[in-house]
């Protein structure tokens, strides 16, 4: 790390989050102004005056310029998705105990100000009172608007605060055609409209419009950075910050006419694409791609010419990342809960192989790798991608960084496993090589996949198991929005397990209306022109992403996610061999228990029996069958769907930080888990249940069926330093390459989805726990992300200090 | 009680044995990912012993004061009443002549303070266990390493389970020894090894009984005899250092000219002494034998230049 990036690191990181109204106030002019234009219109007249009003912020250290706020790690307003919960919230955000904002008296006289504006026209307030009318008379009671929580079992999130984001943008031909390419496209595609035979050519007008807007906004957007930089050149009393500046006036000015030339170009102009996605609409998960493979042509063209070295080179990947660490949004309270230590999802892919099957990694993959071991931040998301070609040494170096980081990343997934998923949902196998993770684990084909959240709808499975357990009744709230089945009719483990599959195929059937309506409503309110304009073909199509469609179905899928497997598993397991096999326990007795939270003498005698039964994650078929089981059923119910966007259902076992809270509605259940204890996170066996080493938990793990988990399926594994480092403490090759060999065997050989590491000990954990001030800068791998250890829930941090310790 | 050689391949599979852990991931003991079966028994006593509950040819029950929630239901359900509480409540005590291993009290113990060590498995029971990382072995080129204990003291379950396991998985095999054991059984049983891994502690026979128990005659003999018949690359000699029992220049000096002079040269790992054992000879009841002698985990510079020692010493140092 060269002085300068370590200057603006420092300065990066010490900066407090707050909410910036900037963003709020110009778009709510914006869309005063704009009132009676088709929607498509508003927003691209809307980011227009956003660009051009919106504050152009530079630290004359920078190499890379961009900002979305009036300051590093300021949150801008998105009060078009929601107002309600800034009005509630805002004298709350300072003093949340994490993922706090500062509010100045001025923002929350802006948010008080817009609010009256866009009160009853908010993306919220549309999709609650669709949901309203469309949800069945019976279910309508268990459906809690504030958490978005129905009957505890289903999160319909409704993603009140931003839009869809999960995209990641065609970088590849943005590298080649700029955005002046994307401007020329469109002025080609209007020319080609049919107005009298094509009945849609009116719409395709306006979409293109908009388009066309939207770039142009960009390109004097940049023009405005050059403007300020070129000032600030001036200004500047240092040489080398002079030179930067003049360095960065001249890319800015030249992206505004013409395609990146240089690495410097391209390295801009891929985080300006990245930054705008976020202030187009604020959706998260907006990811970065394969960016070892979109700048290689460029790293090696300036290392040919000689004015580019591997230290430059470094030195602008560290500033980009240094940048990218302190995007922030401000979410609702309960959604914070859901996803908490201030993720932003933001990832970056590397290495792979290419369309055509070869190696893709190169120089850049060790540079963007090594990037992350200097900079050691907690966003954005670097993962590597692992194919049967991918190199030892490769994964030798990025073991290293993982140590380095400090904070679980890099993490790893498995080409083989991915590729099948995605050619089983119908794309090509050589775009399906191609693929990008975006967010947390979700595979995206760059430019062409569009992942529709549909309001971020997960199940609850232990939740499920434990109203199946009530005979239909949720015990938290009382409530019964359908007839169980009497605890005496099962006979077996088999007839519990249909019950669960007939529970689940419920509220799967609901999820299909209520992705449909937050879609929709997405289309309807909030669509994005500039988000279409760098994907691969809606200017061809003349349709904006928002509506899905495509030139192939399989393009678009809607997530869904499934919490909580490896609790169910073991529940399923316990009750098998206590009440089905022994028959020592009847199914009343043992719910008549949990309801008491195991605080019965006889409570404690039969916990301590369940707890010596064993646990998922210990490679032991009996148990593991039951994640098999459990995942099958998840599959098999939202496969039998098509979603409102087209395509499949996307589905995924990994659960965020979701665990937390929704562990805390959720009873005592017959795994062991006492009442509102966190639920497994993810695909990962319980915290502290996986005691037979590594190697048995990924064995277990890779028995389900992953191809079926397009969107992936995360596993946890925290081991001790020392499974990397020699008996003194630093990094030990051979060391390294037994973990390549397990990272390997697991994602090559066995078929495994995805696996992340978290290496530190239990006891340095629970020294930052208790002392978090000390401790600011340690960053952990949480679900698909990684976030400061000091910013999460305490229930979180002991969950992951109770996570297994696997040494060797 | 060793069966004749002869015997049809699949036979050894019902030889039984005692095994005190299986350990999954293991990357020390010898190439790749390997999974290292423990078995019971040892006749040495070195006094740094890090697996003090694999000493004994019978099962041993261990007890860890610190995981214990003293509800005292183990002392209820001892069918030889071999367990109470403390006066001081603050423990469980084990009549130690009493107790039969029946395992009774560590099956019920809530806390897993209570664990018996020795459990009696077939070798079918153990590889179908080992063979289960089959996939992380392929990819890594580990296997099976055996260790203990002393392997070679259980000579029959030994040899089954490495000949099953090349021969029926088809997997690489190690050995960790102390090769303290008549030249026949070495012979029997190494045919079998891909990988041994052999300790060499003291050079002079009545140190070495003094720290280990035994003399190490046999042991220099099988090292020089293995030495002479090995293939080149299959042997690994390693050095456990002591501090104050065998890093001194007479003995370093002694070892390394011991390895030189053998007719192979063999690699030589140094493994410095580290204090795990300390607390299983506690839950064993057992004093910790170098208790009071103040030893510590000797530093990086002190290993570092036992290495450079050995190396001017015209001793092949390697790092596994």
């Amino acid at each position: 790390m060269t002085e300068r990036v370590k200057r603006l690191r420092d300065r990066t990181v010490a900066a407090r989050p707050f909410v910036c109204g900037a963003r709020g106030k110009i778009i709510t002019e914006s869309y005063r102004a704009s009132a009676g234009e088709p929607p498509v219109m508003r927003r691209a007249l809307a980011l227009r005056d956003i660009l051009a009003k919106m504050p152009v912020v530079i630290d004359e250290e920078e190499l890379i310029v961009g900002n979305h706020a009036s300051g590093i790690n300021g949150a801008p307003l998105f009060p078009e998705f929601s107002i309600e919960f800034l009005v509630r919230e805002m004298d709350e955000f300072a003093k949340r105990p994490y993922d706090y904002f500062d509010v100045s008296e001025e923002t929350k006289n802006t948010i008080r100000e817009i609010a009256p504006f866009w009160r009853g026209q908010t993306h919220e307030d549309r999709v609650v009172s669709v949901t309203r009318r469309v949800l069945p008379q019976e279910v309508l009671p268990a459906w809690e608007e504030g958490p978005f929580r129905l009957n505890d079992i289903l999160y319909n999130g409704v993603r009140k605060s931003a839009g869809d984001g999960h995209v990641i943008p065609d970088y590849f031909r943005l590298m080649d055609r700029g955005i002046p390419g994307v401007i020329a496209e469109a002025k080609a595609a209007l020319e080609k409209l049919d107005y009298q035979y094509d009945t849609e050519a009116f719409k395709k007008k306006i979409f293109l419009d908009a388009v066309l807007i939207s770039f142009q906004a960009v390109a004097d957007w940049f023009r405005r950075f050059a403007a300020e930089a070129e000032k600030l050149a001036s200004r500047a009393a240092r040489p080398e910050n002079r030179a930067g500046m003049e360095a960065a006036a001249k890319a800015c000015a030249n992206l505004a006419e013409r395609p990146p030339l240089s690495f410097h170009e391209a390295i801009q102009l891929a985080y300006f694409i990245h930054l705008l996605l976020h202030i187009e609409s604020n959706g998260h998960s907006v990811s970065l791609g394969r960016i070892d493979q979109y700048l290689h042509p460029f790293y090696q063209k300036d290392r040919e010419a000689g004015i580019l070295t591997d230290d430059l080179a470094l030195e602008f990947i560290d500033c980009m990342y240094v940048k990218i660490s302190k995007f922030n949004k401000v979410r609702p309270w309960p959604e914070t809960r859901n996803k908490s230590g201030a993720p932003m999802f933001m990832t970056v892919t590397l290495g792979g192989q290419t369309r055509d099957g070869k190696d893709a990694a190169n120089r850049l993959t060790e540079l963007f790798l090594t990037a992350l071991a200097d900079t050691r931040l907690p966003q954005p998301t670097p993962v590597v991608r692992v194919a049967p070609s991918t190199s030892q040494d490769l994964l030798v170096h990025a073991s290293k960084v993982l140590l380095e980081h400090g904070g679980g990343l890099p993490a790893f997934f498995s080409d083989e496993t991915i590729i099948a998923a995605l050619t089983r949902m119908g794309i090509s196998v050589e775009d399906a090589r191609e693929y990008g993770i975006g967010g947390c684990s979700e595979a995206v084909i760059p430019g062409k996949s569009l992942s529709f959240t549909g309001g971020d709808c997960y199940f609850n499975f232990v939740k499920l198991l434990e109203v199946i357990l009530h005979e239909g009744r949720n015990p938290r709230t009382g409530l019964q929005i359908r007839k169980g089945r009497a605890l005496e009719e099962y006979a077996s483990i088999g007839d519990i397990i249909e019950e669960f599959r007939r529970e689940l195929a419920f509220y799967v059937g609901l999820v299909v209306q209520l992705t449909g309506i937050t879609s929709w409503v997405d289309a309807e309110l909030n669509p994005t022109p500039f988000t279409s304009g760098v994907m691969a073909y809606r200017i061809g199509l003349g349709k904006c992403a928002s509506e899905g469609g495509g030139p192939n179905a399989a393009y678009s899928h809607t997530i869904l996610q499934g919490h909580g497997t490896g609790d169910v598993s073991n529940a399923l397991y316990a009750m098998d061999r206590l009440v089905f096999q022994s028959g020592e326990i009847s199914l009343r007795q043992f719910v008549e228990i949990l309801d008491q939270n195991w605080q019965t003498e006889q409570g404690r005698v039969l916990k301590d029996k369940v707890r010596k039964i064993p646990k998922y994650g210990n490679d032991i078929d009996e148990v593991d069958k039951y994640a098999v089981l459990v995942s099958n059923i998840f599959a098999d119910e939202t496969e039998k769907y098509t979603p409102y966007r087209g395509g499949k259902f996307g589905i995924s076992l990994q659960g965020l930080t979701a665990n937390v809270p929704e562990g805390e509605t959720t009873g005592a259940t017959p795994d062991g888990r006492i009442r509102g204890e966190a639920l497994s996170d993810n695909i990962s066996p319980h915290a502290g249940t996986d005691l037979n080493g590594p190697t048995s938990t990924l064995k277990s793990v890779s028995k389900v069926d992953h191809p079926r988990f397009v969107n992936g399926n995360i596993l946890n594994l925290r081991f001790h330093p020392s499974a990397l480092t020699g008996t003194y403490g630093d990094f030990d090759i051979l060391r390294g390459r037994r973990f390549a060999d397990m990272i390997q065997t697991y994602l090559v050989d066995l078929g495994g989805n995805q696996v992340q590491f978290n290496i530190i000990s239990a006891d340095a954990l629970r020294e930052a726990q208790a002392k978090p001030e000390e401790n600011q800068d340690l960053i952990v791998k949480v679900a698909g992300y990684s976030a400061y250890f000091a910013s999460l829930d305490k229930s979180l941090q002991d969950q992951i200090i109770e996570r297994t310790e696997h040494t060797l | 009680m060793e069966r004749p050689a002869r015997e049809t391949a699949q036979s050894g599979q019902a030889e039984r044995g005692l095994v005190f852990n299986i350990q999954r991931y293991s990357i020390h003991d010898g190439p790749g990912i390997r999974t290292i079966v423990f078995l019971k028994g040892c006749p040495l006593r070195c006094k740094w012993c890090s697996n003090p509950e694999g000493m004994d040819f019978f099962p041993v029950l261990s007890y860890n004061k610190s995981m214990c929630r003293k509800c005292g239901r183990c002392v209820g359900l001892c069918p030889r009443g071999a367990l109470g509480l403390a006066d001081t409540k603050d423990r469980v005590v084990i009549q130690r002549a009493s107790c039969d291993c029946c395992g009774e009290c560590a099956a019920a113990c809530p806390a897993d303070a209570l664990k018996v060590f020795g459990k009696s498995m077939s070798a079918r029971e153990v590889l179908d266990d080992v063979a289960k990382d089959a996939a992380f072995y392929r990819r890594s080129g580990g296997g099976l390493t055996l260790g203990g204990g002393e392997p070679l003291a259980s000579p029959g379950f030994a040899r089954a389970l490495l000949e099953r396991a090349k021969k029926d998985h088809g997997l690489d095999t190690a050995m960790e020894t102390s090769f303290f054991a008549p030249p026949g059984i070495v012979d029997k049983i190494t045919q079998f090894v891909d990988h041994l891994l052999v300790d060499i502690k003291l050079a002079d026979s009545s140190r070495h009984r003094e720290a280990a128990g035994v003399d190490n005659g046999l042991i220099l003999d099988n090292i020089r005899r293995a030495a002479a018949q090995r293939p080149a690359g299959t042997m690994l000699l390693r050095f456990p250092m002591i501090p104050g029992v065998n890093d001194d220049g007479e003995n370093i000096s002694a070892v390394a000219e011991f390895i030189t002079g053998l007719p192979q040269g063999l690699p030589l790992e140094v493994l410095p002494y580290h204090e795990f054992g300390r607390g299983k000879f506690g839950n064993l009841d057992r004093e910790y034998p170098l208790a009071g002698c103040g030893m510590a985990a000797p530093g990086k510079e002190s290993v570092e230049a036992l290495e450079e020692v050995f190396r001017r010493k015209g001793v092949r140092v390697v790092h596994s």
